[in-house]
């Protein structure tokens, strides 16, 4: 069952090749498709493809996180769906070649599954990236997203000799003695570039600033969201929360540099590219604290953030002068700002809440220091951007369609929500956080007590 | 509590409606509100405590009520209160009303809130709801409010963030947040912790009230905020800052927490005193060079926040019933200044001191509110800023701490010197030409302004009753209470009677009132002929003494180093470093990438294998 959230997106990417705009309405159906397979479901599922038994065969694994994470993702895509106009002629294939990719990242239970579908991923994001002409930045993004595709596969190759196997659960059975150290840093060169951890990934902002509302809205949501449930999946299920230390560093490392070289844009895109980085930084690191408070605040505050950027990349793209005839837009705009700095009332705040909360029972007093660093410049440019949106002179109204005002409005009031009554979000991400933390009972569900 | 906070949070969302409907109604509303709440916290039980929302596992937010919250609630009750009166003409002018009414509401709501708050997470989400609006508040004034606003929201923020931090500390140690628990527990732990906590929490009240070194935001935000509301940033919001100070001092008791030293004071409220101290003189001296009267006002605050500061810090019962009761006249007296400037700017369109001039002819009324208020601020009896100030002196002098007493003298000086500056700059001497038709600004911005005064001069006369809840303040945070009466307060070196005081000054005034009765009538001459000796005047505009006032002074310090200038600096220092991380990682070619991603692809090796 769950194998078909991967093959009709994938079918219907091939059909839309002939049939020319078919995608662009085909999409709502196919999301809508999947997250009522999803429904349905029960987890955990575990599905072994062509019949082969698990260790041996490629396996599609349905737990709580997965199906929670699958479960965002989707969502995303409806709601990128209903904004058709956005996605310009000829990217509708991309879009579904993205859900089927990114559907197969988090369902898959093989590592060199996993490589395939990061593969795809990148080439629908290099061409993404191309989006609104756009050719140096995606060729930038192609080239260090090629080496790190590189370093993934022969991370997976590494775990195969050391372990016989391909299946996470199986690899994560075994131990491979003195080459677990080669594995673990080849994942983190591989994951580093898609997680946009510094100094790996320098493409970010130049390819979500290029003008187009596509790419930021799709790659720095359902992606990110995807990318980081996989950091969690890989180091701590599989390899036991090995080298998170190096994962701990380099997040800390990437939330000031984001945060200080958003400071000086002066373009908003670009700044919210960098606030982008920093906000993933922010979530390695908290994951790389390995304990189940810190993990749900991990993605809970990934949630957050996506949430807002959903909101406020496509306004950054459409607006121009400002939100002085388009006030609903600006109030979404300043509440998704709110939330991304974390002032109280907003969801931002709680998830902050809990990292810091998580951060100090582990004994971790760097973590907090620098969140508040990074929260005192974020305030700063999203304040300064915020002010002079809603300030600025502007006689034109920005033309911005109204199913993406009603979207943002609606996420908006959703951001509000949640900060008032979060559990929406948090219980999701604890089962996330759960599940992922729960190595034995991802052995047990796959290989089924082997 | 939660009931009255409910309401207030609601009301705000009506008070929204309601003036975009109708402004007038809008701004009534909000008086409502106010004086209602005012008049329920007069019918809380002291002592009550109530559990709200919670917010991090096993830790409800806690509501108490206690003598510390009627005080402070009564203090921002009665600047908000006059206010928004002022409003219900002074409105008429500002763009957003709606926006600008709503967020007036939600920051008294939440000023309460902190007020209420008996746990330390509960009154940082109310401080943080309360600076969010604030900050909204201070950028719909001039053209460089934005750039101010940005500023005061950093400072702000380095000092909550600092306060939270300290927050999570105390819950990683004790597993609770509620402040009462904590006090009994925190006497007892290392050194090491005791400090960093305290001056952590204390950062947050440094920052709010202006104390050095983060006292840079104050000059540009009152300065560039829409009028009215630089009087609630004064009177309201800066009184958050005192409260979070009472709350380092005395309500973690600071005596039991540290080594006592010279005159019985604890070692980390010396520190806070000397930083008092600092902030005494800076304000006093950049006040006297500011050209623009609100700006100057702001470095005032500045100076008075260090009374306060020094007052609490000494924690004896004369001293800290001072920094009460300073706490008191400087947000009635900064509340009379700010709204009779922001009278005066109604009517002249301009802040800059020199643009002005003889307004004391068309705006009496406004000129007694302004006057009354500086001789408050300055501690002139027989108003109540004296008292204060005098109790400040007292305790300074009977502890022998002369170094610290040089400064609040020096203080003192320099506070007539520069109170004096917009009185003659802007009240007195010439009317220039242009002002000519300026009239005594509308009934309702009067009527604020003018019993506001009559209660300065009531405390200055009759202390009693402030005088009362001081002293309830004290006994709840276990302090010797102070030893008073209506009119009369005792202290070691003597006392004193403010009744006689009055007498004295009001039997003076008698006697000059009439000498001025009895002596025969001076003769009425046009104002410039004191200019000319009654020659003809060629050119009306430049007999009037009002730019670089204090040109002889200001040249001593002239090359004084500059705080705001050294954070300037780290800004300036970040931006640079961020364009450096731009040009060097995220612009780069692909081989820079290349490079970037085997440094630490050798790096990781190296260090981990």
């Amino acid at each position: 069952m769950i194998s078909l959230m991967i093959a009709i997106p994938l079918l219907f990417a091939f059909v839309s090749i002939v049939f020319k705009g078919l995608a662009k309405y085909a999409l709502p159906f196919i999301v809508l498709l999947n997250i009522l397979i999803l429904l349905i479901a029960s987890t955990p599922v575990v599905e072994n493809i062509g019949g082969w038994k698990a260790p041996f065969g490629i396996s599609l694994v349905l737990d709580d996180a997965s199906y929670y994470v699958v479960l965002v993702v989707n969502l995303i895509f409806l709601l990128l769906s209903l904004i058709p106009q956005i996605i310009d002629k000829g990217y509708d294939t991309i879009i579904l070649l993205l859900l089927t990719s990114t559907n197969g990242l988090v369902l898959t239970g093989d590592l060199f599954n996993s490589f395939v579908f990061i593969e795809i991923t990148a080439a629908a994001a290099y061409i993404l990236a191309y989006h609104r002409n756009n050719p140096y930045g995606a060729f930038k993004y192609l080239i260090i997203g090629g080496i790190s595709g590189s370093f993934y596969l022969l991370g997976t190759i590494f775990s195969y000799v050391g372990a016989g196997s391909l299946n996470m659960a199986h690899i994560s059975n075994n131990s491979f003695g003195q080459l677990t150290a080669a594995i673990a840093i080849l994942f983190i060169l591989g994951l580093g570039v898609e997680a946009k951890l510094f100094p790996l990934a320098g493409w970010v902002p130049d390819v979500y600033a290029s003008g187009s509302s596509l790419t930021p809205t799709i790659l720095g949501t359902a992606i990110t969201f995807a990318i980081m449930y996989l950091t969690g999946r890989i180091f701590i299920t599989v390899l036991h929360g090995t080298f998170l230390d190096v994962l701990y560093i380099l997040g800390l490392l990437t939330v000031i540099v984001g945060e200080v070289a958003a400071l000086r844009q002066d373009k908003l895109l670009r700044a919210l590219a960098y606030s982008s980085i920093a906000q993933a930084g922010l979530v390695v690191a908290a994951i790389s604290l390995n304990n189940i408070d810190s993990l749900t605040g991990a993605y809970f505050h990934s949630m957050n953030d996506l949430t807002a950027k959903f909101i406020l990349f496509p306004i950054a793209t459409v607006v121009i002068k400002g939100f002085e005839k388009d006030r609903l837009a600006g109030f979404a705009f300043s509440v998704a700002s709110f939330s991304l700095i974390g002032f109280p009332l907003f969801a931002g705040f709680r998830s902050k809440l809990l990292i810091i909360s998580s951060a100090f029972s582990a004994g971790n007093y760097i973590l907090p220091a620098v969140l508040f660093f990074a929260s005192i410049v974020e305030a700063a440019y999203l304040l300064k951007w915020n002010i002079k949106l809603w300030f600025e002179k502007s006689d034109t109204s920005n033309n911005i369609p109204w199913n993406l005002k009603t979207i943002v409005l609606v996420l908006s009031i959703l951001l509000l929500i949640i900060g008032i009554y979060p559990d929406l979000y948090l219980d999701a991400s604890r089962k996330i956080a759960q599940s992922i933390l729960d190595t034995q009972g991802y052995i047990n569900s796959v290989l089924g007590g082997i | 509590m939660s009931q009255l906070l409910l309401i207030l949070f609601i009301g705000s969302f009506l008070v929204y409606l309601l003036t975009r409907m109708n402004w007038i109604i809008g701004v009534l509303a909000n008086i409502g509100l106010a004086i209602y709440s005012f008049y329920r916290l007069f019918t809380f039980k002291v002592g009550t405590s109530e559990s709200i929302f919670s917010l991090i596992v096993n830790q409800n937010g806690t509501l108490v009520y206690s003598e510390l919250s009627k005080f402070f609630g009564i203090i921002s009750l009665i600047v908000a209160i006059s206010v928004y009166f002022f409003l219900i003409n002074w409105l008429e002018k500002q763009k957003n009303r709606a926006v600008f009414n709503f967020f007036l509401a939600l920051i008294t709501a939440s000023t309460l809130g902190v007020f209420f708050s008996g746990d330390l997470l509960t009154l940082y989400i109310f401080w943080e709801i309360m600076l969010l609006f604030s900050v909204l508040l201070v950028q719909m004034g001039k053209e460089d409010s934005k750039k101010a606003a940005l500023n005061y929201l950093t400072i702000s923020l380095i000092g909550s963030y600092m306060y939270l931090y300290a927050v999570f500390m105390l819950w990683n140690r004790y597993g609770t947040l509620v402040i009462k628990d904590i006090v009994q527990k925190i006497s007892v732990e290392t050194s090491i912790f005791k400090w960093a906590v305290l001056i952590l929490i204390a950062a947050a009240g440094i920052a709010k009230s202006g104390i050095f070194p983060l006292h840079t935001w104050l000059r540009t935000t009152q300065g560039s905020s829409p009028d009215a509301f630089s009087a609630i940033l004064a009177g309201q919001l800066e009184k958050l800052g005192a409260y979070m100070l009472v709350l380092t001092v005395a309500v973690f008791p600071s005596l039991k927490m540290f080594p006592v030293l010279y005159g019985g004071i604890p070692v980390f409220n010396y520190v806070l005193i000397v930083l008092g101290m600092i902030s005494i003189l800076i304000g006093t001296l950049m006040a006297i060079k500011q050209n623009d009267m609100k700006m100057l006002i702001a470095y005032s605050t500045v100076s008075n926040s260090g009374y306060i500061l020094i007052g609490l810090a000494t924690m004896d019962k004369i001293g800290f019933a001072g920094g009460l009761f300073h706490a008191f006249n400087h947000a009635i007296a900064s509340v009379m200044i700010f709204l009779s400037f922001a009278a005066v700017i109604y009517r002249t369109k301009t802040s800059k001191i020199d643009e002005m001039g003889g307004l004391i002819w068309k705006m009496p009324l406004t000129f007694i509110t302004y006057l009354v208020g500086i001789i408050s601020l300055a501690g002139i009896p027989p108003m109540s800023g004296f008292i204060s100030k005098w109790m400040i002196f007292v305790v300074l002098v009977k502890k022998g701490m002369f170094l610290t007493a040089a400064a609040a003298f020096i203080g003192s000086v320099g506070s007539f010197l520069y109170v004096f500056r917009p009185l003659a700059g802007v009240f007195l001497g010439q009317l220039k030409s242009k002002h000519k038709d300026v009239k005594e600004v509308p009934i309702f911005m009067l009527i604020p302004m003018l019993v506001l005064v009559v209660i300065t001069v009531f405390f200055g006369v009759i202390p009693g009753p402030v005088l009362n809840m001081i002293t309830a303040v004290e006994k709840e945070l276990n302090i010797q209470p102070l030893e008073h009466t209506m009119t009369v307060i005792k202290s070691s070196v003597g006392q004193w009677n403010t009744l006689t005081v009055f007498t004295m000054f009001a039997v003076g005034f008698i006697i000059a009132f009439i000498l001025y009765m009895v002596f025969p009538k001076a003769k009425r001459i046009p104002l410039t002929n004191q200019y000319t000796a009654g020659e003809f005047l060629y050119n009306y505009d430049l007999y009037h003494y009002s730019t670089r006032f204090y040109a002889f002074f200001e040249r001593l310090y002239e090359k004084h180093p500059s705080v705001e200038k050294l954070y300037e600096m780290f800004g300036k220092f970040f931006k640079d470093i961020g364009e450096f991380l731009n040009r060097w990682f995220y612009s780069a070619s692909p081989s820079a990438y290349l490079l970037w991603f085997s440094i630490v692809l050798l790096a990781i090796f190296w260090v981990r294998w």
